[in-house]
């Protein structure tokens, strides 16, 4: 059954591992006794492989509370049974952490491990504080009031009013600098100075859209070393790789320095889609680069990479749609538009419940319906998928926007749908089209309304 | 919506078989009750009610030598928020009729509360918000008003009061006091000011003024830049437009080029992006498509490809997805949910486009094969055109048809996954409540409760709703996001010249 025994492990069975770990949290149970002493324990070695091992964020509970009763999510001690439930196979999947990236170093990976042990552990709600560094302000002691160079400036305070409203109780050294900020940015000053209270008022605050702004002006009057700049916005994303300001002040400085520039960028957003490869600003910046500044040597490898990392990355899909319209070096939709149709095709059998191939595919016959319905590829995957599922949402609402659009279905096909009727007195339409949106409305319940609403377009079409 | 395949992670070309499993079982099927008008049952995770034919061996038995491939990311995140969200539905499908009733209340002193306290004081972690006060205001004011709230007359005023601190003094507010103008803050502001609705905060809004900073901030290509020299994308078309509208100080000068730049902005997949051949994604779309009406161009749009895409970002969990093959997320309820309700009363505009794509589809050589086009209308437009009126016009439109999206099953995730005990709302389980959170996922909660009546303001049947008659909010103008009476104030007021 599932045994304990290192043969289960060897095989790069996901389930066997997580019926091991199972197993070793119940005989370990019992010790939760020595709670304080082992947590103790893990924590110092978590602090000692610190950096770049991404971190289950503590944040994030694993207790939901329904009618003041909070509902513990947690793996059952017991090991699942043979006819496995989709149930069981699903909870044991719970104990996987999202990893960024492919190969972490084995240090990494022991204390990943040493993480998921404590959180079974304390399944109670204690679990290892973050060891996420708080990165130290500059000259962290001393704010702008100490600086020398500002002893002539006069710090402007906030004009919130008599009674304020959202006030946000702003700790002291946030608001000195940004008392000190308002001076200089009401004075419209632009020096030395100034720049460097900036780069404090954007390590409190990276969304404050003037300070960005201001810091700008003063670049540009100051005519400053723009690479000196792009390092340190770099810096300052990888932090806050979700924020509008920093991506558009890297535009700006992408903007001025040019397609020498263009490599680097590139690299950057490589980094940043490392860790995560849905970030959007990251995807839009990587594209403006590319219709600005050029580098599309390397683009569809790259979507092919990330793919193979991940078939079901839209992002990447939808990356793969500009390259294949835009780049200048291949020849356009028109000419890529058969290998993209069988790659995708690949990538649909591979995994029909993807939703982002189908997409895909439609979108490459976009705007041109006859070349669609023409294809004998298209019926084609649909009716591949559909003799293996024939609940396969996806191939059905392909099908159906075929039959709309005109085709005409060989005998397999129209074979396979009569099948899929079930002998329904209701299907007895003899419409190929109602038959398969009516197949949609009932396996596809949750867009009841939506196929209902297809249907009487159907219906007003013939 | 994700169906997690757990047969292969990546593209295998030579498979002999593709196996697709579904994750999830739903259990307990909910049964309707009989006799007067059977509460809405709720939905269960996946219904399907015969598990699929097995196309392989069972991967949890240690005794089977095939080798799994790795699971992606996506996959183990769909996974994770699957697992929990199906732990409370599981709850929910396991109890009584009486306790799901109860379950499926909405906490309104919980919720007012947790509002009601951050208008007047945030704590210190609040700093990364500093320059985005006034969407703090527009946060919990325009909930409360979905709530059927009323602040106190010194509240407002100094709301009021604080907004026109943060309004510029050549125009547009930014996101506090002394900072730059703010295309998003200017819209927050707008948008609780006429929440508010009083005389005085109607009146503080400089029009003039906001009107040179529109078009300060009004690019060549058309669109509109976040702020001087910001960045553009199809949010600060929305915000842009949706204001002046609003203000009744849109014209021709600002809205030109905006529609043709949206367009562009419409992807492969039916949505729309935040810059043209960018993804898809729920924000966006709204925000293009709420533009575009106002405009009166929602015909420039593809919109029964746009449909679609929003219909399929529905999930098994009930709620919305931003993008395709992403998680489920509270407030995706508002913008997705507000989008395909929006198309409920473009139907005709819909009907013309699914004509036109059958006939160039089915007659590829006659070219005006159908007909008269739609474009006729546009060409008799007036020389000067009452902006103002299309946002107007559009919300006294009748439904033309019932909702395109599982309105019962939105609110089921809304009311049991997005609502935390101690008052506010949250994107999923297992993430932190936040002030946004709780305006979107009550805004979509709002658009749901109403999106099957014909009329925007009519009163919901109790099949309609989820959960006790009490849940009901105030219906809202979709477009701007403000609760309807006070859109209607407010239009009356600007409409005084």
């Amino acid at each position: 059954m599932h045994a304990l025994a290192p043969p289960a492990a060897r095989r790069r069975n996901p389930y066997a591992r997580a019926a091991v770990r199972r197993r070793i949290v119940a005989v370990l149970r019992p010790t939760a006794a020595i709670l304080p002493i082992t947590e103790r324990f893990w924590s110092v070695i978590d602090h000692g492989v610190a950096g770049r091992v991404a971190r289950f964020d503590p944040s994030i509970t694993d207790e939901i509370e329904v009618n003041n009763r909070p509902l513990r999510f947690r793996l059952p001690l017991q090991p699942p049974a043979l006819a496995a439930s989709a149930e069981s196979r699903l909870l044991a999947f719970s104990c996987i952490e999202p990893y960024p990236r492919g190969r972490w170093p084995p240090a990494a990976r022991q204390i990943h491990r040493v993480d998921l042990f404590c959180r079974f552990f304390f399944s109670s709600g204690a679990r290892i504080r973050s060891t996420r560094a708080e990165v130290p302000m500059e000259d962290a002691e001393s704010g702008p009031a100490s600086w020398p160079e500002m002893a002539d400036v006069e710090p402007v305070p906030q004009d919130d009013g008599p009674s304020p409203v959202v006030s946000i109780e702003y700790r002291d050294d946030f608001r000195e600098v940004m008392d000190y900020f308002r001076a200089l940015y009401f004075a419209g000053e632009r020096s030395a100075r100034a720049l460097r209270l900036t780069v404090e008022a954007i390590e409190l605050n990276a969304g404050n859209y003037t300070v960005w702004h201001f810091r700008r002006l003063i670049l540009e009057a100051l005519d400053s070393d723009l690479l000196e700049e792009l390092d340190f916005v770099n810096e300052i994303a990888e932090r806050n790789p979700k924020n509008y300001q920093i991506w558009h002040h890297k535009r700006w400085l992408a903007e001025k320095l040019g397609p020498d520039i263009a490599n680097n960028e590139h690299e950057f957003t490589t980094k940043i889609l490392a860790i995560d490869a849905k970030n959007y600003h990251a995807w839009s910046h990587r594209q403006w680069v590319l219709q600005a500044l050029g580098g599309w040597e390397g683009e569809l490898q790259y979507c092919n990479q990330l793919l193979q990392e991940d078939i079901f990355n839209n992002s990447a899909w939808n990356q793969r749609y500009l390259v294949i319209t835009r780049s200048p070096l291949l020849g356009g939709i028109t000419a890529m538009r058969d290998s993209e149709v069988d790659y995708t095709i690949e990538a649909i059998l591979a995994n029909p419940q993807n939703e982002s191939p189908w997409r895909y595919l439609k979108g490459l016959y976009k705007g041109e319906n006859n070349l669609l319905v023409a294809d004998e590829r298209i019926s084609g995957v649909c009716l591949k998928v559909l003799k293996n599922d024939w609940r396969c949402v996806f191939a059905l609402s392909l099908l159906l926007d075929l039959l709309r659009s005109g085709l005409q279905p060989s005998e397999e096909l129209t074979g396979t749908i009569e099948a899929m009727k079930n002998s329904d007195p209701e299907m007895a339409d003899a419409d190929l089209a109602m038959t398969v949106c009516s197949i949609l409305q009932k396996c596809d319940p949750l867009r009841i309304n939506y196929w209902s609403w297809y249907k009487t377009t159907l219906s007003s079409q013939t | 919506m994700v169906r997690l395949s757990l047969g292969t992670g990546a593209a295998r070309p030579h498979r002999a078989r593709s196996r697709s499993r579904r994750a999830q079982q739903g259990r307990v099927q909910p049964s309707g009750e009989g006799g007067p008008p059977p509460p809405p049952t709720a939905v269960p995770m996946d219904s399907s009610q015969q598990p699929t034919p097995p196309t392989g061996g069972d991967p949890a038995a240690d005794h089977e030598a095939a080798e799994l491939p790795p699971l992606t990311v996506t996959q183990i995140e769909q996974m994770k928020v699957e697992s929990k969200v199906g732990d409370i539905y599981r709850v929910l499908f396991g109890a009584a009729p009486d306790t799901r009733s109860v379950m499926l209340e909405l906490w309104r002193d919980e919720h007012i509360e947790y509002l009601t306290k951050g208008l007047r004081h945030l704590g210190p972690n609040f700093h990364v918000l500093d320059a985005n006060r006034p969407w703090l205001c527009y946060w919990m004011v325009h909930p409360l008003a979905l709530l059927d709230e009323v602040l106190d007359d010194d509240l407002e005023d100094d709301i009021v009061d604080f907004l026109a601190r943060c309004q510029d003094k050549d125009g547009g507010y930014g996101g506090g006091p002394g900072q730059l103008p703010h295309l998003a803050t200017t819209y927050a502001a707008v948008n609780t000011l006429v929440t508010i609705g009083s005389e005085r905060a109607l009146s503080s809004i400089n029009r003039d003024n906001l009107r040179k900073f529109l078009l300060r901030v009004k690019d060549s290509s058309g669109a509109f830049r976040m702020h001087e020299c910001g960045e553009i994308d199809a949010r600060s078309c929305y915000t842009a437009v949706s204001v002046a509208s609003l203000v009744n100080i849109l014209d021709d000068e600002l809205a030109k080029g905006v529609g043709d730049y949206i367009a562009r902005c419409q992807t492969y997949e039916g949505g729309i992006a935040g810059e043209p051949y960018a993804e898809a994604h729920g924000g966006y779309t709204f925000c293009g498509l709420a533009a575009l009406i106002l405009l009166n161009e929602a015909d420039k749009l593809d919109l029964p490809s746009l449909i679609e895409w929003v219909a399929f970002r529905q999930g098994v969990e009930c709620g919305f997805q931003g993008r395709t093959n992403k998680l489920v997320d509270g407030c995706y309820s508002f913008w997705q949910g507000a989008a395909i309700a929006l198309t409920q009363k473009l139907m005709t505009v819909v009907d013309e486009q699914l004509k036109l794509k059958s006939c160039s589809s089915k007659q590829p050589s006659g070219k005006d094969a159908c007909g008269p086009s739609s474009s006729e209308q546009s060409s008799e437009k007036s020389s000067t055109v009452e902006y103002a009126k299309f946002g107007f016009d559009f919300i006294m439109r009748s439904n033309q048809i019932g909702p395109l999206f599982h309105n019962i099953a939105l609110q089921q995730y809304i009311l049991l996954c997005a609502q935390v005990l101690e008052g506010g709302l949250r994107d999923k389980p297992g993430k932190n409540r936040d002030h946004y959170h709780s305006c979107y996922c009550l805004s979509g909660l709002s658009v749901s409760q109403y999106s099957a009546m014909t009329d925007s303001d009519s009163c919901p049947l109790p099949q309609h709703v989820l959960g006790p008659y009490s849940n009901l909010l105030e219906p809202i103008h979709p477009i701007y996001n403000v609760v309807l009476d006070k859109y209607h104030t407010a239009y009356e007021f600007f409409s005084k010249e």
